[in-house]
């Protein structure tokens, strides 16, 4: 359909927000070959990184917020698509807001000023015979994504949240599970620093809408394997966050406020089983921590070698975190009446084979091979800080607590 | 750089976009607020990070005291910090909005360099102490084994970012050891047209709005538009999120209403606003220069109102004695004597001739920089030999 643009080499796609201009840009850029440029990839209004992209060649960029520079500034060798809808289906369209205003400011605004020296108006109700408009209308594409709290039928059947603190075991956990092939792909899909970037892999940031809801969608996608299971490591800061979100996304659900957390994550993550991870001995895994922490820190050259002393007051301040966040967990479990299955890190790094076996045994996988892929050795346990350690805890200041707790 | 605000929106868009001048320069950047606009954060694809209480949830914890500066409420995100500090990431600088106490605490604790990023004016120390925060404060030094600090100096440290135009702030110099004036960059959500147009016929184009707070009253949202009923001007209403026109079914010919509308999109069209005189509000239209007429409902509006009047870029209207007549008369002044639009404008420059985020980016780091070249976080003085080592980042 619109094969006859290859010869322009640097397409622009404008229009009102929600007239289009994406589902267009990207049928341009199936047509004609070029690379698709969504207007995230320059914060959607910043004229510089735009103009930086437009040096580049052979491109569709979807820019509805570069109409003014587009008209007001000549940009030289710009062919500008501009996407026509009526305002009043823009106003009534499926994006739950209204921006009638802007769509009829923006079209008063093209038709007012001088055009670009080369154009074209494209009818948004054209776009319907393109062979690829069922699949990336707007419209469609909402209705196709997968709900965020799978109903029955939905590819996400049961959840396993490994539930632990840092250094606790929990990644080695993970790690085993997935090779199983039953857990699926066993991430830290609430950390909200990672989902974060995430989000923007996943272009869904910076969003205008629906955020929550894609994002466990994109999470659902991501971390189910072939048998429904959907697996996630959570340690207690990440299990905030995923709450709040979850919450935001079940909004249109009368109940959304009333629901208590652990329903919330029921919602989010159906039929979810708790393992809990935890180590026996939290000091040592403070320590663990501090140093595998050094350890990346120094891997980017960035500081001295893996010998150094760790630093005793941040392993003090671990530790006291560590202590908190496991009993926030049994607190959790308690409230909600959730009995985890329980892991220790000790009994993980001795026994693994079994440890796993005993966990596929838990779900009900008994054909599962959980000894496929052996885990590499761990580092050695930093036995050699510990006693240090622990003779000069007394003498270090607590953090999170203004009445330490007691250790 | 870790962002602290409370969680309002109002609080929090003004912050957006040195957060991401910050991100842009390289720095790591997250924003700690409680859960109530945790949905906000996230659409502007800054990482949210949990710490403290939703105003509705401190009422029930605070007892006695008041729920928004008592021990409870800052005491709850202090503590938030403190945990991000140590499991997720240390910030070096912690940049908080004026009414964010916590951070001021926790940064101190923390060592880091503090900044307070001016969303209203500056509020002395004396407010603080009708508020009680004093006491709260006072306790949680106490506990996190802090020295005293009678006159809440730990509230204005290391740096004062101010963004009202000179004139506006009620000191001058402000009584803080370090301030920078910066440009007050308006944001209002990623999703606005930045098209506009002014508006056909030559007709005037004024907005009507009561933000996003006190969008409720519409006792005076009634007034506004009575006000505005056949004047022969264009009326663009925004009513703010789940409010509806405030007389149903009366068609108003010159009025057009919308739920929301960027102010970053409308105002360039607009001849004038007529508002509550919220923060964000008033300084949109001043970065456009456009005159308003303001009838304060409550927080800092009045100081605001005020500020707007004696700047001659408006008028302020006391809302308990102001009636649609009055309110018709000002609109009226405001579009036809050109001091109000020249006023206006002259405060548009000065707003624009403030330091540019890049530079306050910069600016920031170097001192950020300088001062960790000579200074230790209290928790990490007169530590054991092996204690200070490996600091993370």
């Amino acid at each position: 359909m619109f094969e006859d643009l290859v010869v322009h080499s640097r397409i622009v796609v404008i229009g009102p927000q929600f007239s289009g201009t994406d589902v267009a840009a990207r049928m341009i850029a199936h047509d004609t070959g070029h690379r698709y440029i969504d207007e995230s990839l320059f914060g959607a209004n910043d004229r510089r990184r735009f103009m930086d992209i437009m040096n580049d060649e052979r491109i569709v960029v979807q820019c509805p917020e570069m109409m003014k520079l587009l008209l007001d500034e000549a940009v030289p060798g710009v062919f500008v698509v501009l996407l026509k809808r009526d305002t009043q289906e823009i106003a009534t369209g499926p994006v739950g807001v209204t921006p009638y205003e802007s769509a009829r400011i923006t079209y008063e605004y093209w038709s007012s000023h001088t055009k670009p020296a080369q154009y074209f108006e494209l009818p948004y109700v054209s776009l319907a015979r393109h062979p690829l408009f069922a699949e990336l209308d707007d419209h469609s594409v909402r209705q196709a994504t997968p709900d965020p709290m799978p109903a029955e039928g939905t590819k996400t059947k049961t959840s396993c949240i490994v539930a632990t603190t840092p250094a606790a075991g929990g990644l080695r956990l993970c790690r085993l599970l997935e090779r199983t092939g039953e857990f699926g792909s066993p991430k830290e899909y609430f950390n909200p620093q990672e989902a974060t970037r995430r989000g923007f892999a996943w272009r869904l940031l910076p969003s205008r809408r629906g955020f929550p809801e894609s994002y466990l969608a994109g999470v659902a996608a991501e971390g189910t394997g072939s048998n429904g299971m959907l697996s996630a490591r959570v340690l207690w800061s990440h299990q905030r966050w995923l709450v709040r979100i979850g919450r935001a996304a079940l909004a249109d659900r009368h109940d959304h406020l009333t629901r208590t957390d652990a329903e919330v994550i029921g919602a989010c993550l159906p039929s979810p089983t708790y393992l809990f991870v935890s180590s026996r001995d939290p000091a040592l895994q403070a320590l663990r921590w501090q140093i595998g922490q050094n350890r990346r820190f120094n891997s980017r050259g960035a500081g001295a070698g893996d010998q150094e002393a760790p630093d005793f007051q941040e392993v003090r301040w671990k530790e006291e975190l560590i202590l908190v966040h496991n009993h926030n967990w049994e607190a959790f479990f308690t409230l909600h009446d959730i009995d985890p299955y329980r892991v220790e890190y000790e009994s993980l790094l001795r026994l693994p084979t079994e440890v796993v076996e005993a966990v596929i045994r838990w779900f009900g996988f008994p054909d599962s091979d959980p000894a496929s892929a052996p885990e590499p050795p761990p580092a050695p346990e930093p036995t050699e800080w510990l006693e240090l350690y622990r003779a000069r805890r007394g003498g270090l200041r607590p953090l999170l607590h203004p009445n330490p707790v007691p250790i | 750089m870790l962002f602290s605000v409370r969680p309002y929106r109002g609080h929090f868009n003004p912050i957006v976009p040195l957060a991401r001048a910050f991100r842009r320069a390289g720095h790591h950047v997250a924003v700690a607020t409680a859960e109530d606009i945790a949905g906000a954060v996230t659409a502007t694809g800054l990482p949210w990070l949990p710490a403290g209480i939703n105003p509705r949830d401190a009422t029930l914890v605070s007892g006695d005291e008041n729920p928004d500066y008592g021990y409870a409420a800052v005491g709850f995100k202090v503590r938030d910090i403190l945990e991000i500090a140590v499991e997720q990431f240390r910030p070096d600088v912690v940049i908080r909005e004026p009414t964010d106490l916590a951070p001021a605490i926790a940064g101190e604790i923390l060592g880091t360099f503090n900044v307070i990023f001016g969303v209203a004016y500056f509020i002395p120390a004396e407010s603080w102490r009708i508020l009680g925060a004093d006491k709260a404060i006072a306790a949680l030094r106490r506990d996190y084994g802090l020295s005293k600090d009678p006159d809440l100096e730990c509230l204005y440290r290391d740096l004062y970012l101010t963004l009202l135009p000179g004139g506006f702030e009620p000191f001058n110099p402000l009584p803080v050891a370090s301030s920078r004036r910066i440009r007050y960059v308006p944001w209002d959500g990623d999703g606005s047209a930045s098209s506009v147009s002014p508006q056909p016929g030559g007709r005037a184009r004024v907005l009507v709005t009561l933000g996003t707070v006190y969008n409720h009253d519409t006792d005076l949202f009634e007034r506004f538009l009575d006000a505005m009923e056949g004047e022969d001007v264009d009326v663009v209403c925004t009513l703010g999120e789940g409010m509806l026109p405030p007389d149903q079914g009366q068609t108003r010919a010159n009025v057009h209403f919308e739920q929301y509308l960027p102010h970053t999109s409308i105002l360039p069209t607009c001849q004038g606003m007529l508002c509550h005189g919220g923060f964000n509000t008033m300084m949109g239209a001043l970065c456009f220069g456009v005159p308003m007429v303001c009838v304060p409902l409550g927080s800092d509006q009045l100081f605001n109102a005020r500020k707007v009047d004696e700047n001659g870029a408006g008028i302020w209207l006391r809302e308990e004695e102001t009636s649609p007549e009055q309110i018709r008369e000002a609109v009226r002044r405001i579009l036809h004597d050109p001091s109000f639009a020249g006023r206006a404008r002259q405060i548009q420059d000065r707003i624009a001739r403030a330091l540019p985020l890049p530079v306050v980016v910069h600016d920031i780091q170097t001192r950020a920089r300088q001062r960790r070249t000579v200074e230790q976080s209290p928790l990490n003085q007169d530590l054991p030999s092996a204690g200070n080592s490996g600091r993370s980042s």
